[in-house]
């Protein structure tokens, strides 16, 4: 490994360290905040006595899950297509790449082998 | 280590991206794979939209748990392979290990990384918040993390020995999080819901039969580009190789050169 790269590989150890740290800390942070109960399936929530109070007709948090559903299947595509993608624009600079590395050394080759057979 | 090894027996390499006869087998491989995949991708969404009850307490919103669970499930495939083929590089140096283990590596964070959207999605609406400090999320985002990192150090290390060996160790430390993963639920108490266990499965048949689809067909869609990145990977392998080639060949022109003159 030459120094750029010793370089380079350096300075990309330090950033993920630093992430990580930073990372461990808001875990830790989010860890002190209690987790909601947890809620099982089929199981009565808010029987009567539990001291919830319920909210007034028409003002109870409405999340909407349809849209959710929708943003998680939209991200499944995006990331699906958009890795393909790459995938293929990858593939398509290799190949022309090859190609002409190969005519290139193949060319060299030819021309040397026929001076040295001149000489 | 690669170059000698590839060089000794580089046939795969070559015949990846040189358009060989077995080239063009190869690549009608993966056509008709990838036309499979198409065809029960098709089939699973039907299934999981059309087939599949909606479900009574969370409604339309679980049906994010169809490709969330079985892109979980990939992910977790793809960075095994990704560990042993790492330590099989690390033990015998085969190239072919590297490409592998890079291929899991790249595919193993595109699926983490959908288990990691969608999670906190369907969280928003069954738990009310998108993101609690809950082991198994946790421990997820750390896979994801390690192995982001092996991403990153194999771009800015370059395509050196020590990279390689860095990355290698990198992969088989990560994979050890996968059991922590699995067993969190049970192991820690957590929200994460349970719907597979071993006494079967919580859900009705119908959406068993979505879930299998799914799974099936995540699973194929995994293979398939693991399969190609390979591909593309010992195309790169196969390119180090001839600029090697190339240097060697500019070399002898040079000694030709200074030859003539003398």
């Amino acid at each position: 490994m030459n120094r750029p790269q010793r370089c380079r590989l350096r300075a990309g150890l330090l950033t993920l360290a630093l992430c990580g740290t930073m990372l461990a800390f808001a875990g830790t942070a989010s860890a002190d905040v209690a987790p909601p109960e947890p809620q099982l399936y089929g199981e009565e929530v808010g029987t009567p006595g539990s001291g919830f109070v319920p909210a007034p007709d028409g003002e109870g948090e409405n999340i909407n899950g349809g849209a959710l559903m929708l943003a998680a299947y939209g991200v499944f595509w995006v990331l699906i297509l958009g890795y393909v993608g790459t995938l293929a624009s990858r593939a398509r600079r290799d190949s022309a790449e090859m190609g002409a590395l190969k005519r290139q050394v193949t060319d060299l080759e030819d021309r040397l082998d026929e001076i040295e057979k001149g000489a | 280590m690669i170059t000698h090894e590839v060089a000794k027996s580089g046939r795969w390499g070559r015949d990846a991206v040189m358009g060989t006869s077995s080239d063009k087998s190869r690549f009608d491989w993966l056509v008709a794979w990838a036309a499979v995949t198409a065809v029960g991708m098709c089939v699973a969404l039907y299934l999981v939209f059309a087939y599949a009850p909606v479900e009574a307490t969370m409604g339309i919103v679980q049906k994010i748990f169809y490709f969330h669970v079985p892109s979980a499930i990939a992910a977790y495939v793809a960075f095994t392979v990704s560990c042993v083929a790492s330590a099989v590089y690390l033990v015998r140096g085969n190239a072919r290990a590297d490409v592998w283990a890079r291929a899991g590596a790249e595919v193993g964070v595109i699926f983490c990384t959908m288990v990691l959207i969608s999670g906190p999605l369907w969280g928003r609406k069954a738990w009310g918040a998108f993101w609690t400090g809950e082991p198994r999320l946790m421990l997820t985002l750390v896979l994801w993390l390690t192995f982001v990192a092996y991403l990153v150090v194999r771009r800015v290390g370059g395509p050196g020995e020590m990279t390689r060996r860095i990355c290698a160790a990198l992969a088989i430390l990560g994979v050890v999080d996968i059991p922590l993963v699995r067993y969190s639920v049970q192991r820690w108490r957590g929200n994460h819901p349970r719907v597979i266990t071993k006494g079967g499965s919580g859900i009705s048949d119908e959406m068993e039969v979505a879930l299998l689809a799914a799974f099936v067909v995540t699973l194929l869609l995994m293979v398939c580009l693991m399969a190609v990145r390979v591909r593309i990977g010992s195309a790169e392998v196969e390119s180090d190789v001839l600029h090697r080639r190339l240097a060697r060949v500019r070399r002898r022109q040079d000694a030709l050169a200074r030859g003539s003159l003398n």
